[in-house]
């Protein structure tokens, strides 16, 4: 691990810009330029180094899940293949999904391919579609792994919720909650999950300790003041006052004969437990102004220190859910308050204000069905802008000073999809639609799996992806990726102990 | 014989409907004349200590985003919309926590499962709607001693005792609906005399605040 301080890693980080990364954010002009995060301010504050409040473990890892909600196909991405690969393998590149040479780009030593797009989608008011996803795969190549997969259902809610569990590979565990059992125990909110539709499962699992388990959030603009029993209100109390009236409400249920008769409830238990341990405890860690990044003069709330740099980076946050979500994982991660967060676009359509000028298309990835390529490009540069924007800012800030570590060196991006998209298109036509398809692949990133490297392989003639050996990582065909070996294999890549899970063993994903 | 069943069946219904009223709340009794036999200042009489049987099965359910809301906005009379706001302007109940509270967000999120018990925001985030309402309840109580719901008689800064104790039991019908017991009336009076003791700006008026956050963060009040 190279010597590196947190001042440099910041002049590197955003010497090379997120906004270099993506062709939509070319566009908007974000203004992140100076220094956004003053890592090295002489205040002594304990919310910007969060070693220093004694959160971390150097051992902790760190996982986000970015749901594609809708359907991301890996054909369209990092796994698309050309017309003449397919023509060369036997295939019809007229009727398969495939790319023209000059809409590819390849890296010499990389099995990865990048898009490029520019059409219009009509059926989004001519909407104008201009990505390139090579300036994403350049920069973050070595971390990237792309391994096959076949899911078992093409319903959207199912499938998602599949993408988290495994189908129920280890006691119905997600694979956040499983982080979150792992690394999160002195959390204060371990697993965070802000995503839509089947990625806000909650697992099934009744014997998860409390600490993993899921904290769902809707809106994370205003969540955080939820951690608090009255900052921002017009009724404020003081906090030694308001401890006398827990003590006295404490008094008052010692006489309650509804106390005294249901005080063996496991609700009421659990709710006191509840209320003993998590109220104070939000409190003194000040979450509230660790995680807000809201502007609000006046308001009694100080802010997380790195909120205007926030909210210069990720500008449409008022709006866009999904923005304001990358910044809330941003600040759960660095301010020691989750081990796992959730976040994904919804369903939603949402524009700028300009009826032309979409951020989300209707149904996500799923107006696929409508418009496939045009679709997937808007949606995939989506994603890659705002995964992007959180890896270059996690690089930026320090996790160990002892070793040097970044939050990135402890992190994993897991891109999860519910499935892929049916591998025809209209022949001769850009503007084709497509329907769902179990067969797929998914994108990981982080520096502990094996980076710049695709497990199993796709076929030419056919566009649809096959296995790996699941130790190896060689490509193996007519072999299929379930969804329980990927879970596996995201989980041992994590370094999470699975003693006694039963699960099979996956090395492959693993750095070796 | 059969018409005279059918006039006295009329007779009990329409007694029985009279009753009721339409009222969710019991019908404030008059502290000084309580039906119940007791001391006239809302302490339940002497009966025999509860031995606290406890319940087997435990069975009680947590009140969820829209009962809770009906609930607080019942017991102090105030509009729900009025209860919480965040920054003045979004609902805390169903705009903001109401995940954390029970509730869904088919629309925004696609969420169509409440969670299926409190998670571990959910005691902070009553605590903040409570001390809201409560607050907004005193504020208005002694704004207007006239139309005061809860807190009346207690405006001066020597209150009595006996106001003290008709607004606790005037808080307690309204929120748990019964009368409170000697010993509760002698907690929270215990409570005024530590916020007298020290040197608040207007200690009556946050007295009524912590008291009804008190009751109204109880296990009592939010389970049923």
């Amino acid at each position: 691990m190279k010597r590196i301080t947190r001042r440099s890693l910041i002049q590197q980080a955003f010497a090379y810009s997120a906004l270099a990364s993506c062709s939509m954010d070319k566009k908007k002009k974000h203004s992140v330029g100076g220094a956004p995060i003053q890592p090295d301010a002489d205040d002594g504050s304990a919310k910007e180094g969060p070693n220093s409040a004694g959160l971390f473990d150097p051992n902790e890892r760190f996982l986000i899940v970015l749901g594609c909600f809708g359907g991301a196909s890996i054909n369209d991405s990092f796994m698309a293949l050309s017309e003449s690969q397919v023509k060369a393998a036997g295939g019809d590149p007229g009727k398969l999904n495939c790319f023209s040479d000059q809409q590819l780009v390849r890296l010499s030593g990389s099995e990865l391919t990048a898009v490029k797009i520019q059409k219009d989608i009509d059926t989004l008011g001519g909407y104008k579609v201009d990505t390139d996803q090579s300036t994403f795969l350049k920069k973050h190549v070595q971390d990237m792994l792309v391994v096959t997969t076949n899911m078992t259902s093409v319903n959207h809610g199912v499938a998602q919720m599949r993408s988290l569990t495994g189908n129920d590979a280890w006691r119905g565990r997600t694979l956040q909650e499983a982080v979150a059992l792992q690394y999160g125990k002195n959390k204060p909110l371990a697993n965070i999950n802000m995503g839509s539709g089947g990625y806000s499962f909650v697992g099934i699992d009744k014997e998860l300790p409390e600490y993993a388990r899921q904290y769902t959030v809707s809106d994370p603009k205003y969540w955080p003041l939820g951690l608090h029993s009255s900052i921002g209100l017009s009724t404020q109390i003081e906090s030694e006052l308001l401890q006398l009236a827990r003590d006295s409400r404490n008094g008052l249920e010692e006489i309650s004969n509804f106390n005294r008769t249901f005080k063996g409830s496991a609700e009421v238990v659990r709710w006191k437990q509840q209320r003993l341990d998590k109220i104070q405890t939000f409190e003194q860690l000040d979450l509230v102004n660790r995680l807000f990044f809201l502007e609000q003069n006046g308001s009694g709330i100080e802010g997380a220190k790195e909120a205007k740099m926030l909210r210069e980076l990720f500008p449409n946050y008022g709006i866009d859910h999904f923005e304001a979500q990358a910044m809330m994982a941003y600040l759960a991660i660095t301010s020691g308050v989750a081990s796992a967060v959730t976040l994904s676009p919804n369903s939603a359509a949402l524009t700028s204000g300009n009826v032309k000028d979409f951020i989300n298309p209707p149904i996500a990835f799923d107006f696929s069905h409508t418009d496939h390529r045009g679709t997937q490009a808007m949606m995939w540069d989506r994603m890659l802008s705002v995964a992007d924007k959180l890896i270059t800012l996690l690089k930026a800030m320090e996790f160990n000073p002892l070793t040097g570590e970044s939050f990135w060196d402890r992190s994993m991006i897991y891109f999860a999809t519910e499935f892929g998209r049916s591998k025809n298109k209209e022949p001769g036509s850009e503007t084709f639609a497509s329907a769902h398809d179990l067969n797929n692949g998914s994108l990981i990133m982080s520096p502990f799996v094996n980076g710049n490297s695709v497990l199993g392989a796709v076929d030419s003639k056919s566009i649809l992806t096959h296995g790996f050996d699941l130790n190896s990582g060689e490509p193996v065909k007519g072999r299929l990726t379930s969804e329980k070996e990927f879970y596996t294999g995201v989980l041992t890549a994590m370094d999470v102990d699975l003693t006694g899970s039963g699960l099979p063993t996956v090395t492959a994903f693993k750095k070796s | 014989m059969v018409r005279l069943k059918y006039v006295l069946s009329l007779i009990v219904i329409a007694s029985l409907v009279g009753s009721c009223g339409g009222n969710i709340l019991p019908q404030e009794t008059p502290v000084a004349n309580a039906p119940d036999g007791s001391d006239g200042q809302g302490a339940e009489p002497k009966k025999p200590e509860f031995n606290g049987a406890l319940s087997e099965k435990g069975n009680v359910k947590f009140k969820r985003q829209a009962v809770l809301e009906a609930d607080i906005a019942a017991t102090l009379d105030l509009p729900k919309d009025s209860l919480c706001n965040e920054f003045g302007q979004f609902s805390c109940i169903n705009d903001i926590h109401h995940l954390a509270l029970g509730g869904v967000d088919a629309y925004d999120n696609n969420i169509y499962d409440a969670i299926a018990e409190p998670i571990a925001t959910t005691p902070v985030i009553l605590e903040r709607i409570v001390i809201s309402a409560c607050g907004l309840r005193a504020e208005k109580d002694f704004a207007n001693e006239g139309s005061a719901v809860v807190f009346k008689g207690i405006q001066s800064e020597k209150a009595d005792p006996i106001s003290i104790k008709e607004s606790i039991t005037r808080l307690y019908q309204r929120a748990l609906l019964r009368n409170p017991k000697e010993a509760e009336i002698n907690q929270l009076i215990g409570l005024h005399e530590s916020l007298q003791a020290r040197s608040l700006s207007e200690p009556g008026k946050q007295w009524a605040q912590l008291a009804c956050y008190a009751v109204l963060t109880s296990v009592e009040y939010i389970f049923y």
